[in-house]
Order: C-alpha cells, then sequence, then structure tokens
C-alpha cells in the first residue's frame, strides 16, 4: 500500500536523524511513512517522539535525513509545511484573559487568515467541531482541564490543516474526558492526517491503526497495534503468589500488572519461557507488547 | 489584496483589542493622572499662560509615564507568545516574522498614542475647570507629542520587543529597562548638585519644547518652581539629536528583534 501511495500524500521521514551540540542523539535514522489516519507514536519519555515532533512542525532542524510534508521539505520549504499543519504541544497553554473565540481569532491571524468574516464563521465551526459553541464568550482561564484541550485542538484545526499534530493531548485528563478525547480524534482523522504521540498505551490501542514505538531515539516497531500485540505472543505470563515469591519475582522479571487477590497476589508478567508450572500463558494487551519490546530494546542497549 | 498588510492590519487591530482590557495602563494612566493633575491643579495654573505649571505636569505625566507604560505593555504582549509553553505554538504558525513583529510593535505604540490623545484632550480641558471659557492652545501639546512623546515611545516599546526577543522573560527585560530609564533620570542628580542645570532625556525636551513655541504669541512664561528654570531656555540642538536618535533607534531595533524571532525559529 505504502508503493502505491504517492510522496505528496503522505508524510515521510527518511533516515531522520538529530544530534543535539551537546552530542545527545535524540534521533537516529527513522524511517517512517505516514498516510492518511490516525497514527500513534509512542515511546518512553526521551525517546525522542517529541523531538520528532518539533522537526515536523519545523521547529527544529533535523541534522541527518530528510522529513517530508505532503511532498515538502520541512527545512527547505518550511513556510509552506507551517501552512499545512495544525499543532498541539504538549503543555498547551493560552491567554486566560482572552474569551475563547478572541483566542481562536489570534492564532487565525497568525496563520494568515485575514478575511474577517471567513475568520469569524470558521471559528464558530471550529467551536462547534470541539463542542465549545456555547462557550465561546467564556475567558479561557475560567476553562477546565478538558475544556482546555478542547480549546487546543480548536487551535490546531483552524486552517483545516491536512497534517495534525498532537503531543500528549490525553495528560491531565479525567478518565471520562480521555474516552472522549480519543473518540473525538478518531473523527478527525476520517480526512486527513493525525499523528498522536503519547506514551499512555491504552490511548493509541482503542483508536489507531498504524504505530511507531520509539525508543533511544530509534525505531523499536512500526506497523499495526495487532502486530505489535502478537510479538508478545507466548511471553506473557499469569499466576498468583505469596508476598515472598513476588519479592523474588520482581527482581527477575518486568510486571505488568498486580492485583491483590483472595488467593495471593495475581501477577501478570513477561518472560520468554515458562519458568514455573503454576504460570498460565494469556494472550498479551497492546501494552504487554509495548512494555516487552521497550525492556528487550533496553537490554539490547545494555549489552550493546 | 494584499495579504503582508492585510494580515499586518489585522494584527494591529488585534493588538490593540488585546490591550484594552490590560490593567497596566489604567494603572499608568491613573500615575500619570495622579502626577500631573496634583501638580496642574496645585500650582499656577490660573495664571496661564504665563506660567507653565499644568503644561509642565502634563509633559511630565505624559513623556515620563507613558514611556514606561510603552514598554510594560509590549513586553507583555510578547511574553505571553514568546514563553516556553507558548513559543512553540508561535513559531510553527505560518506568518512571517517581520508581520508578527511590526503587528504587535505598531498595535501597542498606536494604542498609547490614542491614550495620550485622551489624556493630553483632559489636559487642554483643565481651564474649563476654572471658569474659563477657552482651553489651552493645541499647538504647544502637539509639539510635545509629536517631538518628544512620540519618539519616546517609539524607542521603549523597541526596546521592550528587543528585549523580550532576546531573553523572553519580562523578569529579565524588566529590570534591564529599569536601569537604563532610572540611569537616565539620576544622571542628573550629580550635575545638579555641581550647580548645573541638565536636561533630562525627553521629558526635559519636552518642556523646552512648550515656551519656545508659545514665546512668540505670549511673552516670555515661567515656572512656579523656578528650579527649573532652565527649561524655559529653547531646546539646545543636543535635544533635537537625542530625539531624532530616538526615532531612528527604533526601527533598527525592531529589525534586529526580526532577525532574533528568525533565529529561534530556526534553532
Amino acid at each position: 500500500m505504502n508503493k502505491r501511495t504517492p510522496t505528496t500524500e503522505k508524510v515521510s521521514l527518511e533516515g531522520l536523524s538529530l544530534r543535539y551540540p551537546s552530542g545527545v542523539q535524540a534521533l537516529d535514522a527513522v524511517d517512517i511513512q505516514i498516510e492518511s489516519g490516525l497514527f500513534g507514536l509512542l515511546g518512553p519519555n526521551g525517546a525522542g517522539k517529541t523531538t520528532l515532533m518539533r522537526i515536523l512542525t519545523t521547529l527544529l532542524k533535523p541534522t541527518g535525513g530528510t522529513a517530508k510534508v505532503f511532498g515538502h521539505d520541512v527545512v527547505r520549504e518550511a513556510g509552506r509545511v507551517r501552512s499545512m499543519l495544525g499543532y498541539l504541544p504538549q503543555d498547551f497553554q493560552t491567554y486566560g484573559q482572552l474569551k475563547a473565540w478572541e483566542v481562536l481569532d489570534y492564532y487565525g491571524i497568525l496563520n494568515g487568515m485575514t478575511e474577517r468574516k471567513q475568520r469569524r464563521s470558521r471559528i464558530e465551526q471550529v467551536l462547534s467541531l470541539v463542542g465549545l459553541a456555547d462557550k465561546r464568550n467564556q475567558r479561557a482561564g475560567q476553562f477546565s482541564g478538558g475544556m482546555y484541550r478542547r480549546l487546543g485542538v480548536a487551535q490546531a484545526l483552524l486552517t483545516d490543516a491536512k497534517l495534525l499534530i498532537f503531543d500528549e493531548p490525553t495528560a491531565g485528563l479525567d478518565p471520562a474526558q480521555r474516552v472522549r478525547f480519543r473518540n473525538f480524534l478518531g473523527e478527525l482523522s476520517r480526512n486527513r492526517s493525525v499523528i498522536l504521540s503519547t506514551h499512555i498505551v491504552a490511548d493509541i490501542g482503542s483508536v489507531c491503526d498504524k504505530l511507531a514505538v520509539l525508543n533511544h531515539g530509534r525505531i523499536g516497531f512500526l506497523g499495526k497495534c495487532r502486530q505489535l500485540a502478537d510479538r508478545a505472543k507466548g511471553k506473557v505470563w499469569q499466576m498468583c503468589v505469596d508476598d515472598a515469591q513476588y519479592e523474588q519475582l520482581r527482581g527477575e522479571y518486568a510486571i505488568t500488572s498486580m492485583v491483590d487477590t483472595d488467593h495471593g497476589l495475581q501477577l501478570r508478567l513477561l518472560s520468554e519461557t515458562k519458568k514455573d508450572a503454576g504460570w498460565q500463558c494469556v494472550e498479551p494487551t497492546l501494552e504487554d507488547a509495548y512494555l516487552w519490546l521497550i525492556n528487550s530494546s533496553d537490554a539490547h542497549e545494555q549489552a550493546a | 489584496m494584499n495579504k503582508p498588510l492585510d494580515t499586518l492590519k489585522e494584527m494591529i487591530l488585534l493588538e490593540m483589542r488585546v490591550q484594552r482590557r490590560n490593567p497596566i495602563w489604567m494603572i499608568s494612566i491613573a500615575a500619570a493622572a495622579l502626577l500631573g493633575f496634583s501638580e496642574s491643579f496645585t500650582a499656577g495654573v490660573l495664571d496661564w499662560p504665563t506660567t507653565n505649571q499644568a503644561f509642565r505636569a502634563y509633559q511630565l505625566g505624559c513623556v515620563m509615564i507613558f514611556g514606561v507604560m510603552t514598554f510594560l505593555l509590549t513586553a507583555g504582549a510578547l511574553s505571553r507568545d514568546l514563553s516556553d509553553g507558548r513559543k512553540d505554538l508561535i513559531l510553527c504558525r505560518p506568518i512571517n516574522p517581520w508581520i508578527y513583529i511590526c503587528g504587535k510593535y505598531l498595535g501597542n505604540i498606536l494604542f498609547v498614542l490614542c491614550i495620550n490623545i485622551l489624556f493630553m484632550v483632559s489636559f487642554l480641558a483643565i481651564p474649563l475647570f476654572y471658569g474659563q471659557s477657552s482651553i489651552y492652545p493645541l499647538r504647544p501639546f502637539l509639539y510635545v507629542m509629536f517631538f518628544s512623546t512620540l519618539p519616546t515611545i517609539l524607542y521603549c516599546g523597541a526596546l521592550a520587543v528587543f528585549l523580550m526577543c532576546l531573553s523572553r522573560k519580562v523578569i529579565v527585560a524588566l529590570p534591564v529597562f529599569l536601569v537604563y530609564f532610572l540611569g537616565v533620570a539620576l544622571f542628573r542628580i550629580p550635575e545638579t548638585l555641581r550647580g548645573k542645570a541638565l536636561d533630562v532625556d525627553m521629558w526635559d525636551f519636552s518642556m523646552r519644547l512648550y515656551p519656545h513655541g508659545i514665546s512668540a504669541t505670549v511673552g516670555a512664561s515661567t515656572l512656579y518652581d523656578m528650579s527649573f528654570s532652565h527649561l524655559l531656555q529653547p531646546p539646545v540642538p543636543e535635544l533635537y539629536a537625542r530625539a531624532a536618535l530616538y526615532s531612528a533607534l527604533a526601527p533598527v531595533l525592531v529589525a534586529i528583534s526580526v532577525l532574533l524571532l528568525k533565529r529561534m525559529r530556526n534553532s
């Protein structure tokens, strides 16, 4: 499918690298092709997700490789790229003293929307889209965390961007708000490319079809969510143990969940092989697979 | 349709609209009024036009307070955008850095000028409060606005843009400005102690402009506090040069700020 999609219809990263002047290699030869739909970017803190997104948003220049957004190079044609994207940074902050519509009006002008009538009409549209139409005259500083995030999404949607980049968009939201927000992202991705970066695996699993896992600046996995989960097949085990056994296992294996039940501690852990008759092999979740991948990658890094 | 100019116009209008609710200008104008009106109503105002006390009060409030106000408003406007949490949202927009900086700068300058006009009108009307049938003549006040206030606010605004693009933090930019501003004001003290009458930057320049402009029609004028009598002399060429320097430095500082913003964007 990748081969059939022209470069001008996708985001294409080839051998993308970035080394900071301090010597830290934030990205190392990253190759990704992102087409229409929701694409997840997973990785632990410091894996290079934010660096990757800052390159795509033209805020950082790569030190190697190329990044093209719908055929336009992010370095040489930065202006064109900027006009095609909407970005919600991790710590979205805006002008608390301004009303919601005024905040969007400001970002609209910065996006080059000079026709006042069109701009105001678009503001009403996006406010309705994010469910803030009735809050248009409320000051942004009075918004709840969820509303504030939605205002952040609204500013990203102002220009009907072809590429939306969301960095940790569900951070700080309560569970109900997170679910609503995820569904909303799913709706947005129907006719555009949306890159969703997070370290919350459940967010990716519930809305993304494809994902990439970044660790230490390198791609650890690139493919469909199901394929990632399949990688951990036969490596996730569940058992009930007492406190002493738990202490022993804790040092040896990566424990992905622990529930205190009537029969003792019910553990779920990652292991290449079955080490005890009481261990029961279980179906891996995306989270299990992700942790398996990160642990193996870290072990490989340490060995190297 | 000229799109960059349209964007600039929209930026300026938006900046002026945003600043309307900024408490800084309200506090500043209250301070200017306190400084200006208190002096103008307590001494010498009834002797107009031979005593220049009301005018001196006006130009003090005008040039001193409005300079600080311009700095605070402009620096605040940029700090809102260039703080760590918001910088990325601005830098990833397709707007040209020239339009962005000029929009912010001109928006704030025009906003301060509008307030300045209101401030001037309130002073022009002072004679009416004393039962006189006419207001102060407009021309000397306009002299102050064009030769003194305008260079001052152009310069202070540009200094704010420059310091904010350099440091991105009001907490850094403000002390630098205050050191400069107080330095200029306090420069006079040792000279005064040595018995020299020295002009202090733009506000004394504006004072000298007035009698110089009015003496041809109303004759010699005085000041309630004659320790400032040197201000009744015509402005020396150095002061004109300083006003010209301020006006010329402003676009240079704005241009450097644009380069700093471009550098920030292409880090």
